[in-house]
């Protein structure tokens, strides 16, 4: 099914511009792809659903560790890409590590050049490994400006559009506004990141899968969607799941004060004893003390606001779910970037990072090194697509790919808070998705279903109000249709997976099945959910890696 | 979550209308106002771009009861996170502002991970080679 400017109230949009390449979601990925496809000569439009610069987990002030090696220390590039395959378990691909280490420290050195400060040690050398997010995405929002870049604010997309089978651009409204907007292009990246359910987690309000239903109403499809089981601790208060200011000088306890180890014995304390604590208690040097404090400035507002000193206090923890967001799962991409439809490319969290990470997790390092390498390469991989044959950027006739809670419906059948009630009851809970069983998902997966027949008949819009209410009407609706599909794609692949294997662990299956190993579920559809499983294949060449 | 706008500090410039990821804010004549607190992500980025350090982030991820307005801006806690960042004074956006993370690494220098943990070894060791200069 396809419609055109239907759901929009005429064919006439507020905004209506055309480019060489749309890169839609403006976090890391989003702002590298559009650089590298300036670079490459093409003109680009960023669509972002908050403000390039402060959305998502890297526009929050923590730090973020970044991979990043010399391309000429042969010993330590073969050092961490060989640490890493060990807890891949068999899913990634080594040539790949070096490419995606080597391509970000490239933009490293880029920003280097345009000007950033990097911080430096006593000796006058330059440290270029942690980076502090609203800082480093105000420096590319910046250069993206000044490079000729048209950027979008507050401006979610809604649908793709395609043209002859490829992607041509999409359609979204302005949250501010009200205004609809069209960009037709010659090839579209998308970049909108993770998810973690609404979980509450710091950062994550706008991140609700819009990317992945785009994605898949256009024809794309997901791989390794079951590595997805990601948990992070956070003081109990504040959802601020970042722990690298506890790092070396943290202990966790259970209720009842025994000592524990993060990941499952956390879990387990948290489930067993009805609760856990946290405490810096592995340092008594108060110079220590005074540089963890101004290192994790961000960590330490709770702390200060709250009156609490964790060198001496215990706090109350949680474990909070983190979803695809530093996880494995996500849109299958080629070597080039892109996705199973022709010019619709992928960069980022929103893409399956098992080529790099297989089924651990990526968090710490490899996760922004891979959003910056991936966004670079398809940004140039769009680029070029643009200037083919078959993109021709902006001079076509499209169609709206947009199917699910696109069209204003007259009577729902179901609302959107019933449906996000839903999909966080059954993929919130450690019980039913850091520890997953068969019995368990089947439930899930059947309460799902039934969800989406009304859903994809019965959720859509009602627009009453003015224009700025039925655009963010429009949005929720979106962005609860995105959720559930994702949820059914997750369980999907997770129960078709008999075994645990990094991020995904099975109480019925609590072991990894060297019958399984090498194998990828890939997934995908909307009506019906497929699976298929695809033996891995390194298929970067090694002179294409190193 | 986002809990006041000092409106004696605000100018009503519209700078955290404009950043804020989540449009939590509307610009009313004389200063901003918190429209749609609901919907707050707690970025803190509001704090951090107001350049009027007119805007108070709780660190709790609820609403907080009984929160004591004029009892925070006398605490001197407003601006406290744009000063720490260096936005204050104009460093952070062009840069990390500050060497912190490397003085704490040179500080604890002497404790690196416990062997079992391969990677973070891996990476321990060989970490100030990655120092550039
Ligand atoms: C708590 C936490 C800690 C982390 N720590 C580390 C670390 O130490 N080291 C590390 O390497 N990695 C870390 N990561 C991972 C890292 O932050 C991500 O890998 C990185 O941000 C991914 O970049 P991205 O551009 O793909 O996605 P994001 O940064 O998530 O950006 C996606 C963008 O798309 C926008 N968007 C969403 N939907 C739409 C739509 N419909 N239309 C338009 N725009 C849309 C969003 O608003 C957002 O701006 C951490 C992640 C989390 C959650
Ligand atoms: S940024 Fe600060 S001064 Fe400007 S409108 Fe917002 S609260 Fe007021
Ligand atoms: S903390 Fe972030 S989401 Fe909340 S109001 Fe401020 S800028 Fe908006």
């Amino acid at each position: 099914m396809t419609h055109d400017h239907s759901g929009y109230g005429g064919s006439e949009f507020d905004i209506d511009l055309s480019t060489d390449v749309l890169v839609i979601g403006g976090g890391p990925a989003g702002v590298w792809a559009a650089l590298s496809a300036i670079d490459d000569g093409s003109t680009v439009v960023v669509v972002e659903k908050g403000y390039v610069g402060t959305s998502g987990p890297f526009g929050v002030g923590a730090n973020t560790g970044i991979y990043y090696i010399m391309p000429n220390d042969r010993e330590q590039r073969d050092a961490i890409v060989a640490a890493r395959q060990p807890i891949a378990f068999g899913l990634s691909d080594p040539a790949w590590g070096y490419r995606v280490f080597d391509q970000s420290y490239a933009n490293l050195d880029a920003m280097a050049k345009w000007g950033f400060e990097w911080p430096r040690n006593s000796g006058g050398k330059e440290d270029r490994g942690s980076l502090r997010g609203p800082t480093i995405m105000a420096f590319l929002r910046s250069v993206l400006l000044k490079k000729g870049g048209i950027v979008l604010d507050h401006s979610p997309a809604l649908e793709l559009l395609k043209s002859d089978g490829a992607a041509a651009g999409a359609r979204g409204v302005n949250k501010q506004t009200g205004q609809t907007w069209q960009v037709r292009a010659g090839s579209v990246v998308i970049a909108t990141g993770g998810t973690a359910f609404l979980s509450g987690i710091v950062g994550d309000r706008t991140h609700t899968g819009d990317g992945y239903l785009l994605a898949a109403e256009a024809g794309a499809d997901f791989s390794g969607m079951e590595f997805t089981g990601q948990y992070h601790a956070a003081p109990l208060e504040t959802n601020l799941t970042r722990g690298a200011y506890r790092s070396g000088v943290g202990t966790y306890y259970d209720n009842n004060g025994k000592p524990t180890l993060e990941g499952r014995q956390l879990v387990q304390a948290l489930l067993e004893t009805g609760g856990a604590w946290d405490q810096l208690d592995k340092t008594n040097d108060p110079v220590t003390q005074d540089l963890i404090r101004k290192t994790h400035a961000l960590c330490f507002q709770y702390f200060e606001r709250k009156g609490i000193d964790p060198f001496r206090q215990r706090y109350p923890i949680n474990f909070v779910l983190e979803g695809t967001m530093r996880a494995g799962g996500g849109i299958a991409i080629d070597d080039d970037l892109q996705t199973r439809v022709p010019g619709l490319f992928a960069a980022g969290d929103v893409t399956s990072r098992e080529k790099l990470v297989g089924a651990g997790p990526p968090g710490g390092g490899p996760a922004s090194a891979w959003a910056f390498a991936t966004g670079h390469i398809a940004g140039r991989s769009a680029s070029a697509f643009s200037k083919s044959a078959r993109g021709r950027g902006g001079v076509r006739a499209v169609t709206g790919a947009g199917r699910i809670g696109i069209e204003t419906v007259a009577k729902p059948r179901v609302t959107t808070e019933e449906v996000l009630r839903v999909v966080k009851e059954e993929i919130h809970p450690l019980e039913k998705n850091y520890w997953r069983t068969g019995a368990g998902m089947q439930r899930s997966i059947e309460r799902f279903e039934s969800l989406w027949r009304d859903v994809a008949t019965g959720l859509g819009p009602v627009s009453q109000g003015d224009a700025k209410s039925t655009a963010r009407e429009r949005l929720k609706t979106r962005e609860a249709a995105a959720l559930l599909a994702t949820g059914r794609w997750i369980y999907a692949s997770a129960n078709e997976r008999t075994e645990s294997r990094g991020l995904h662990r099975r109480k019925d299956f609590p072991d990894m099945d060297p019958g399984q190993d090498g194998q990828h579920i890939l997934s995908g559809g909307l009506d019906t959910v497929w699976l298929r499983r695809t033996p891995h294949v390194n298929t970067l060449t090694n002179s294409q890696g190193t | 979550m986002i809990e006041f706008i000092d409106e004696t500090s605000c100018t009503a410039c519209g700078k955290c209308v404009e950043i804020c990821p989540t449009d939590v804010f509307d610009l009313a004549s004389a200063s901003a106002i918190i429209a749609h607190k609901e919907d707050c992500t707690s970025c803190m980025n509001c704090e951090l771009y107001c350049p009027h350090d007119a805007i108070y982030v709780s660190p709790l991820k609820d609403p907080e009861v009984g929160l004591d307005r004029s009892a925070i801006i006398a605490s001197g806690v407003m601006g406290s996170y744009r000063k720490a960042l260096h936005w204050a004074d104009g460093r952070g956006p062009s840069g990390t502002g500050d060497n912190w993370a490397l003085q704490l690494r040179e500080r604890q220098g002497e404790r690196p991970p416990p062997p079992s943990d391969k990677i973070r070894t891996q990476l321990y060791s060989v970490r100030d080679r990655n120092l550039i200069g």
